[in-house]
């Protein structure tokens, strides 16, 4: 028999054989009640396995090389090309989307004089921050601590303490302490994190459902970001 | 603690220019969500326009409660001078 002209193929086909084998097994598992259902590590208590599931993510970006503190949640990926030049502190919020940019892509408009130009800076993020979804945190970026990066900021330079952070160019808005305060009592603010998905669901449902929906905090999604 | 009229005036400038409404639009009793569609990026936007203006400054914790122009303007006026809440 003459060798596969296409072994790239014949070895995809192979590996997507043995991926639906392994699915087949596990569900045949399922279905006859061989393993009891995982369970998370941190045993029932509300929101163990969301828990679990960002520890295991801090630790891959740590072993990238971001210094990470205690207690944060993390969603993005995108931690740059220079993830040792990014440090986080202790009970940090990072939503999805989020982009560290360690480096000025400009210093290749230098390489004609300095063929191995880089431009580079470290990212800081203090303690009890919560950056929102898809927001970008320039080279230099030093933020202080008990800030709230707004969704879609482009923040840049040095952010106070306590500072609230919106827009492109970011700027500081007023006091994150003021904007907490008002989130806290707000009637959209519920006791909804870490209860199992039936149960999460039927309390939003019957907080907001009820109520018409309110056309501004549509447009103003920015809020969201944070499960 | 402020003068009244220069509270009034903070006020209803800083609500208005993050409203997009004319000054002569904000009445005392409206709810400041509801009627003048300000959400609550826009409020903290407000709040600290009104301090740097009258350089006062405003409890988070009261602030958090307030609903409408009037109970936001009475906030106002009997909020402390900036260096003296510091």
């Amino acid at each position: 028999m003459p060798p596969d002209p296409r072994p790239h193929r014949a070895g995809r086909a192979a590996a997507l054989r043995q991926f639906l084998a392994r699915r087949a097994k596990a569900l045949l598992r399922r279905v006859r009640g061989g393993h009891p259902p995982r369970r998370p590590r941190g045993g029932d208590a509300p929101g163990a396995a969301i828990a679990d599931r960002d520890a295991a993510h801090v630790r891959a970006l740590r072993a990238r090389g971001v210094t990470i503190g205690e207690r944060c949640r993390i969603y993005s990926h995108d931690f740059s090309t220079e993830p040792y030049l990014i440090t986080i502190g202790d009970n940090v919020g990072i939503a999805g989307g989020v982009k560290f940019l360690t480096h000025d892509g400009a210093a290749h408009l230098l390489r004609h004089r300095r063929a191995m130009a880089q431009s580079l800076g470290r990212i800081e993020v203090g303690d009890d921050c919560f950056i929102g979804e898809n927001a970008l945190l320039l080279p230099g970026t030093s933020i202080g601590r008990g800030c709230v990066i707004a969704a879609g900021a482009v923040a840049r330079g040095r952010i106070p303490d306590n500072a609230l952070v919106a827009g492109n160019p970011g700027r500081v808005i007023g006091r994150a302490s003021l904007y907490l305060e008002r989130m806290l009592v707000s009637e959209n603010c519920l006791d909804s994190f870490g209860l199992p998905e039936p149960a999460r669901r039927d309390l939003i449902l019957a907080r907001l459902a009820a109520r018409p929906a309110d056309p501004r905090l549509a447009e103003r999604a920015w809020e969201s970001g944070d499960g | 603690m402020a003068d009244a009229r220069a509270v009034t005036e903070a006020v209803l400038a800083a609500l208005a220019e993050a409203g997009c409404l004319p000054v002569a639009a904000i009445r005392p009793e409206h709810h400041i969500r509801d009627d003048l569609g300000i959400d609550s990026l826009d409020l903290v936007s407000v709040v600290q326009g009104i301090e740097t203006a009258l350089a006062i400054r405003i409890d988070d914790q009261a602030m958090a409660r307030v609903r409408g122009v009037a109970e936001l303007t009475e906030l106002a006026r009997a909020a402390p001078r900036a260096e003296a809440a510091a």
